[in-house]
C-alpha cells in the first residue's frame, strides 16, 4: 500500500514549501524514520522521514521547486507496487496484479491537473479585479476554496503596483479591444452602459478626449526613470521573504525613534568582569549583546505596556499582552536575517542566556533553526557594533511594539560636571509601534534601559 | 430623547393593545381565555376590566368559527385582533385565513378590505410536545395576500403590534412564547415601528446572521462568543416576514460576504430556505463562502427538555457552523 | 300575516324572473365560450333568494355560496358586471379577479359569494357580531346548502352566535344535492337540518322554498327578531336544484337523478309557479307580467352588450390588490 510522502505544516503561516535536496533516489529501499529530502519553509529547512519501511517511490517534486501543504512529494511504497495513478490519499492502484517495476523509468505519475479552479464568487470577483490568475493563487479556504482574503494575500505578495479598483470592470468584449487597439486606459473611462458597463462608445469617446489632452503637455512624473544597468533579477528564498515582510512591516507600522547616548562604562566592566567565570562555566564568552539581552528582558519586565504585540480585534486595532519575555537577537546570515529567540529570558541567568544565545547563533548559521527557535518573540535586539555602525534605526520585527537597536561601544567626548571626558558610550535606538505604545512610554523605557545599562547593580533588585 | 425604562415583552404587548383600543374604538379582541383569566399568558390582564366584555371577548373553542368572525367583523367596519393561542392551532381555521382573510381583498378586485391582526404563539422550549410547540410561520409567509411579523425585542413587539392593528390587511403576528419575559428599553410615549422593515441588531464585518424571533437572541449570543475569536458577526432581524425587506439583508451580506440563516422553523422548506436562496441569487458575486442555514431538526417536537432543546438550534451551533466558514486567512 | 302590496309582488316577480333569465344568458355564454371558469347555476331556486332578500335593507350583509348568482342579484347587485365578472372582463364587479365564485358588491353590503363550502358562516356571524357592537340594527343573513350544513363551523358559529345573541340569520337552501350525492345519503334526515340550530336554542322555520312569498314571510319575521336584538334565527328552504352542480356536471347528472324526476320538479319550478299563481289571484295582469319581462329582457341586452365593450384586463393588474 502506497504511503504518501507529502509536504508538511510547519508553521501557523507556512503555505508552501521547497524541495532543496532529495537525500533518498527513487527506488531506494528506505526506512521508518529515515530522512529522504530535505525542504525548505520560509523560516526553517528541515527534513522529512519515510513514513514507514519500503522502497522510495517516483520523485514528484524536482529539487528547486515549491509544493503547497499537502503536496505529494513521493511515496514510500512495498516492493515491486506501482505508484498510485493519482495522488489522491489512501488510493492505491486497484488491480493487485499490477505488473513490477521499481526500478524502471516510471512516468511522474500525473497530479491530475485540475483544471476547475474553486474559488467563491466574491474571490472571482477579486482577483477579476486586481488582474490576477486564480489558478496561481494558494486556497485556505474551507472545502479547499480560494477565498477573497487569498486573492488579496496573493496580490500583497506579488507587491505589485495594483491599486485594486473600487468597483470591478464591467466592460464589453468589443470595447475591451478597442481599448487595446486605441491604448485607451480603461480606469480612466466613465462607462454608460447599464450598471456602469464601458460600451463602445465610451472608448471612443474617451480616446477622441485624450487626443485633445494630448496638446496639454503631462505633469511630469516625480520619479525619475532608473537608467537601466543590468537585467532585474528577482529575490528568491529567505531574502524574498524578507523583503515582502519588510516592505509590509514597514509600511503598516507606524514607527517612532527614541534615541539615548548611554554611558557604557560599567557595561564594559562588567562583561570583563564576568567573561571569565561564564567561560569557564559555559565554554563560551560573553558578549555585550549578553549582557543587553539581560537588561531588555528586566526592563520588560517592568514595563508590560512595550511587552505586547499589535492584533486586529474585531476588524479594529487590538494588542494583546504577552505573558512571557522573550527577546529575539537578529543574526546575520549571509542571503538574510533571522531572529531566533530567547525564551523567557527575564528568568535566565547571565550565563544561562549566554549559552542559549551561543545555540542559536550556531544553529542560525547552520541553517538548522527550528520552529521553537524562532516563534514567540515578543521583543527583539538588534546589535550592528561589530560592523562599526554608531548608530541605527530597525525596522520593528511585527507584530511586537519595539526593537532595541545598538551601535558600537566607542571611546568618545562627553560633558561630564562642565568638562569634557572621554567615556567609552553606546548609542541606544528604539523603535516603537505608536498604534501601541506612546512618547512618554517609550521615553521611560528607553531611561530604565539606559539606567540598567549605566548602572547594572540595579539589576540585582 | 424620549424616556426609556425596560419592560418586558409580555408589557410591551399589553400596552401595545391597551393603547390602540383606547385610541380606536373599533379595535376589539377575541380569543379563548382573553378576558376573565387574563390571558394564558398574561399579556391581555387587566384589559376586559378597563374596556369591557364587549372589546376583550371570550370565545369558545371554536377557531375556525371565530377567525371567521374576526373576518367578518373586518369586512365591516371593525379592527379584531383574534388570538389564536399555539399557532398549531391555525390549523383549525387554516380555510379562514388562507381562503378568506388573506384573498377577499384581492378577489372582490379591491372591494374587500381586512383590516384584521391574528396573534398566535411559535416556538418551542416548555416540554409542551410536538402538538404545541410548532412554528408554522412560514406556512402563511407563503401565502399572497397576508402580512407575517415576528418580533424579538419589546421595543420591535410593541411597535409591530401597534403597526400591525392600524394595517388595512391581514396580518399573522407571532409572539414566542419562551421569550415573554424578555425585557428591553422600550420608550415611554407613542410610537410604532413600520411593517416591512428589518433592524440591525448588532453591527459587523466577517459574517452575517440573519435571525428571526427568539433566533435573535441565539444569534447576539453566538457573535459574542465569536468575538473572543475575532470574528466579527452582524446580525440582521427581518422582523416583518411578509413583506420581506430584502434590501437591508443583501446589503449586509454584501458586506461580510458570508450568511447564516437561523430560524425555529423546520429547516426544511422554510423561512431559511427562501432567505438563503434570495442571497445566493442576489448577492452571488459577493459571497465567500456557502450561505448556511440553521432551524429546528425535521422531526416532530419531543417532550422531553433534553430531546426538545436538541432539535432547535443553540448558541453552539451556530458558533460551530460560523467557524467552518472561515478558512487559516480572511 | 304580512301586508303584501302589489309593489312587493310585482317586485318579487321582477327578481325571480331576472335572476332566472340571468342564468339561462350564463348558461348560453357559458357553452359559447364567453363565460369563462366555473359556473353554479341558481335556476330554480329563485323564491329562495328573493324571498329572503326583499326583507332586507340594502346596509344588511349577506354572504353567498359558489352558487350566488341569485342572492347578488336578489340583493339589487348589477347584473352588468355580474355578467362582466363571469367573463373575466376588466369592468366586472372584481375586475375579473374573483369570477363567479367570488363576485361581490360590498356597497350593498353582499360580502361575497364564496369557493369554500361553508365559508360563509364565520364571515356573516362576524358581519353580525360588528354591526352589534357598532350599535347598529343591520342584520346580517348567511346562505348556505345542505351540503354546507355538514360543515363543523356551522355548529361553532351557532354556539356563538346564541351565547352573543348576534343579529344574524342562518338560511339553509336544501336543493336536495350537496355537489354529486343526494341530501338524503350524506346526511341524516330523522330530524330536519333546523334541528340543529334549535339544539343552540335558535328559533327554526322550515318552509316551501319555491314558494316566494312563504320564503319572504319567514324572512321578514326572522330579521325583525334579530333587528330587535332578540339574536339569530335559522330557515330552511327547501327547493330544488334544476341544473348539475356546475355547468359541464353533463356526464354525472344521470347518475344522481332520473331525467323522470328532472322533469318533475321541472313541472312546479317557482318562476312559472308564482307567474301563475299572480295571474291566478289577479295580483297582477298578463300584460304588466310581460312588461316586467321585457323590461328583464332589456337589462339583459345591456349586460350582454356591456361584456361586449368591456375589455380583458391587462396582465399588469395581476399584482394589484394583493395588499390594501
Amino acid at each position: 500500500m502506497a504511503t504518501e510522502i507529502y509536504m508538511p505544516q510547519l508553521g501557523l503561516t507556512m503555505t508552501e514549501g521547497t524541495v532543496t535536496r532529495w537525500l533518498k533516489r527513487p527506488g531506494d529501499t528506505v526506512k521508518q524514520g529515515e530522512p529522504v529530502v530535505e525542504i525548505e519553509t520560509d523560516k526553517v529547512t528541515t527534513e522529512i522521514e519515510a513514513p514507514t519501511d519500503g522502497v522510495l517511490g517516483p520523485i514528484l517534486v524536482e529539487e528547486g521547486k515549491s509544493a503547497p501543504i499537502g503536496g505529494v512529494l513521493s511515496y514510500v511504497l512495498a516492493v515491486g507496487e506501482p505508484p498510485p495513478a493519482t495522488p489522491q490519499a489512501g488510493l492505491v492502484a486497484a488491480t493487485p496484479t499490477a505488473p513490477p517495476t521499481p526500478s524502471a523509468a516510471q512516468p511522474s505519475a500525473p497530479a491530475e491537473a485540475q483544471e476547475r479552479v474553486i474559488a467563491t464568487p466574491r474571490a472571482r470577483r477579486k482577483a477579476h479585479e486586481l488582474g490576477i490568475d486564480l489558478s496561481q493563487v494558494p486556497a485556505s479556504g474551507p472545502g479547499g476554496r480560494i477565498v477573497e482574503a487569498d486573492v488579496r494575500w496573493f496580490a500583497d505578495q506579488k507587491a505589485g503596483p495594483a491599486e485594486p479598483a473600487k468597483e470591478p470592470l464591467r466592460i464589453s468584449p468589443v470595447a475591451r479591444r478597442l481599448a487595446a487597439e486605441l491604448g485607451v486606459d480603461l480606469s480612466t473611462v466613465q462607462g454608460t452602459g447599464e450598471g456602469g458597463r464601458i460600451r463602445r462608445e465610451d472608448v471612443e469617446r474617451a480616446a477622441a478626449a485624450r487626443q485633445v489632452a494630448a496638446a496639454v503637455p503631462p505633469i511630469p512624473s516625480p520619479v525619475p526613470p532608473v537608467a537601466a544597468a543590468g537585467a532585474a533579477e528577482a529575490l528568491t528564498g529567505v531574502r524574498r521573504i524578507v523583503a515582502e515582510r519588510m516592505t509590509r512591516n514597514f509600511a503598516t507600522t507606524p514607527h517612532f525613534y527614541l534615541t539615548a547616548e548611554v554611558d557604557a562604562s560599567a557595561l564594559t566592566r562588567m562583561r570583563d568582569g564576568l567573561l571569565p567565570r561564564i567561560e569557564a562555566a559555559t565554554g563560551i564568552r560573553l558578549t555585550i549583546t549578553d549582557i543587553l539581552v539581560k537588561v531588555c528582558a528586566h526592563a520588560l519586565r517592568e514595563h508590560p505596556e512595550i511587552n505586547v504585540a499589535y492584533a486586529e480585534v474585531s476588524g479594529g486595532p487590538g494588542l494583546v499582552r504577552q505573558v512571557e519575555v522573550n527577546v529575539g537577537i537578529a543574526v546575520a546570515l549571509e542571503d538574510g536575517l533571522v531572529v531566533p529567540v530567547i525564551r523567557q529570558a527575564d528568568r535566565l541567568s547571565l550565563a544561562e542566556i549566554t549559552a542559549r544565545r551561543a545555540g542559536l547563533v550556531e544553529r542560525a548559521r547552520a541553517g538548522k533553526l527550528s520552529l521553537t527557535d524562532l516563534e514567540g518573540g515578543t521583543f527583539t535586539l538588534t546589535n550592528l557594533g561589530m560592523f562599526g555602525v554608531d548608530q541605527f534605526q530597525a525596522i520593528i520585527n511585527a507584530p511586537q511594539a519595539a526593537i532595541l537597536a545598538v551601535g558600537r561601544v566607542r571611546e568618545r567626548p562627553v560633558a561630564v560636571g562642565g568638562a569634557v571626558v572621554i567615556r567609552p558610550t553606546l548609542y541606544l535606538t528604539l523603535s516603537l509601534d505608536h498604534r501601541l505604545v506612546d512618547g512618554a512610554q517609550g521615553a521611560r523605557f528607553l531611561e530604565r534601559l539606559a539606567q540598567l545599562i549605566e548602572e547594572p547593580y540595579l539589576l540585582l533588585d | 430623547m424620549p424616556e426609556m425604562r425596560e419592560i418586558t415583552i409580555v408589557e410591551a404587548l399589553r400596552e401595545a393593545l391597551a393603547e390602540e383600543m383606547s385610541r380606536d374604538p373599533t379595535v376589539f379582541l377575541m380569543g379563548e381565555d382573553i378576558g376573565r383569566a387574563n390571558g394564558v399568558f398574561n399579556v391581555t390582564a387587566g384589559l376586559q376590566d378597563e374596556f369591557g366584555k364587549e372589546r376583550v371577548i371570550d370565545t369558545p373553542i371554536s377557531e375556525a368559527g371565530f377567525t371567521g368572525m374576526g373576518i367578518g367583523a373586518a369586512l365591516t367596519g371593525m379592527r379584531p385582533v383574534v388570538e389564536i393561542l399555539f399557532c398549531d392551532f391555525m390549523t383549525l381555521a387554516m380555510d379562514q385565513i388562507v381562503n378568506q382573510a388573506a384573498k377577499l381583498h384581492y378577489m372582490t378586485g379591491g372591494q374587500a378590505k381586512v383590516p384584521l391582526v391574528i396573534r398566535t404563539l411559535m416556538g418551542a422550549g416548555r416540554g409542551a410536545a410536538a402538538q404545541h410547540s410548532q412554528s408554522l410561520h412560514a406556512w402563511v409567509a407563503h401565502i399572497p395576500g397576508l402580512k407575517v411579523v415576528m418580533p424579538s425585542t419589546p421595543y420591535d413587539a410593541k411597535g409591530l403590534l401597534k403597526s400591525a392593528i392600524r394595517d388595512d390587511n391581514p396580518v399573522i403576528f407571532f409572539e414566542d412564547k419562551m421569550s415573554y419575559q424578555v425585557k428591553g428599553l422600550v420608550p415611554v410615549g407613542e410610537y410604532t415601528v413600520p411593517l416591512g422593515v428589518a433592524d440591525v441588531k448588532r453591527v459587523g464585518t466577517d459574517v452575517t446572521f440573519v435571525a428571526t424571533s427568539s433566533m435573535v437572541q441565539v444569534a447576539l449570543a453566538a457573535a459574542e462568543v465569536l468575538a473572543q475569536e475575532g470574528i466579527s458577526a452582524e446580525v440582521v432581524d427581518p422582523r416583518t416576514l411578509k413583506p420581506l425587506d430584502k434590501e437591508t439583508i443583501l446589503e449586509s451580506v454584501k458586506k461580510t460576504g458570508r450568511a447564516v440563516i437561523i430560524d425555529e422553523g423546520h429547516l426544511s422548506y422554510g423561512v431559511t430556505a427562501e432567505i438563503a436562496a434570495i442571497i445566493a441569487d442576489e448577492a452571488f458575486d459577493y459571497l465567500d463562502a456557502p450561505v448556511k442555514r440553521l432551524g429546528a431538526m425535521d422531526v416532530p417536537v419531543p417532550m422531553a427538555p433534553v430531546l426538545e432543546q436538541a432539535t432547535v438550534p443553540n448558541v453552539d451551533q451556530l458558533v460551530a457552523t460560523t467557524r467552518g466558514l472561515f478558512g487559516r486567512r480572511y | 300575516m304580512i301586508e303584501l302590496g302589489k309593489p312587493l309582488l310585482r317586485k318579487m316577480y321582477y327578481h325571480m324572473r331576472r335572476i332566472r333569465r340571468f342564468e339561462e344568458t350564463a348558461e348560453e355564454l357559458y357553452k359559447r365560450g364567453t363565460v369563462v371558469g366555473l359556473l353554479h347555476l341558481y335556476i330554480g331556486e329563485e323564491a329562495v333568494a328573493t324571498g329572503v332578500c326583499l326583507a332586507l335593507r340594502d346596509d344588511d350583509y349577506i354572504t353567498s355560496t359558489h352558487r350566488g348568482h341569485g342572492h347578488l342579484l336578489a340583493k339589487g347587485g348589477d347584473p352588468r358586471r355580474l355578467l362582466a365578472e363571469l367573463c373575466g372582463r376588466l369592468d366586472g364587479y372584481c375586475h375579473g379577479k374573483g369570477g363567479s365564485m367570488h363576485a361581490a358588491d360590498l356597497s350593498l353590503g353582499i360580502l361575497g359569494a364564496n369557493g369554500v363550502v361553508g365559508g360563509g358562516f364565520g364571515i356573516a356571524t362576524g358581519a353580525a357580531l360588528s354591526a352589534k357592537m357598532r350599535r347598529s340594527d343591520q342584520v346580517a343573513v348567511c346562505f348556505f346548502g345542505d351540503g354546507a350544513a355538514n360543515q363543523g363551523v356551522f355548529m361553532e358559529v351557532l354556539n356563538m352566535a346564541a351565547i352573543w345573541k348576534l343579529p344574524v340569520i342562518y338560511v339553509c337552501e336544501n336543493n336536495g344535492f350537496g355537489q354529486y350525492t343526494r341530501y338524503e345519503e350524506a346526511t341524516v334526515t330523522d330530524l330536519p337540518i333546523g334541528a340543529r340550530a334549535a339544539a343552540f336554542g335558535l328559533p327554526t322555520a322550515q318552509v316551501d322554498g319555491n314558494d316566494v312569498i312563504a320564503v319572504y314571510q319567514a324572512a321578514v319575521q326572522a330579521v325583525e327578531r334579530a333587528r330587535a336584538g332578540q339574536g339569530p334565527s335559522f330557515i330552511e328552504a327547501r327547493t330544488y336544484r334544476l341544473r348539475g352542480h356546475h355547468m359541464g356536471d353533463v356526464g354525472f347528472a344521470r347518475r344522481y337523478r332520473t331525467k323522470e324526476e328532472l322533469e318533475a320538479h321541472m313541472q312546479q319550478e317557482p318562476v312559472g309557479r308564482f307567474r301563475r299563481w299572480l295571474l291566478e289571484h289577479q295580483m297582477l295582469s298578463e300584460p304588466e307580467i310581460q312588461e316586467v319581462e321585457a323590461q328583464v329582457e332589456a337589462e339583459l341586452q345591456e349586460a350582454i352588450e356591456f361584456v361586449n365593450r368591456s375589455p380583458i384586463p391587462d396582465v399588469s393588474i395581476i399584482t394589484e390588490h394583493v395588499y390594501a
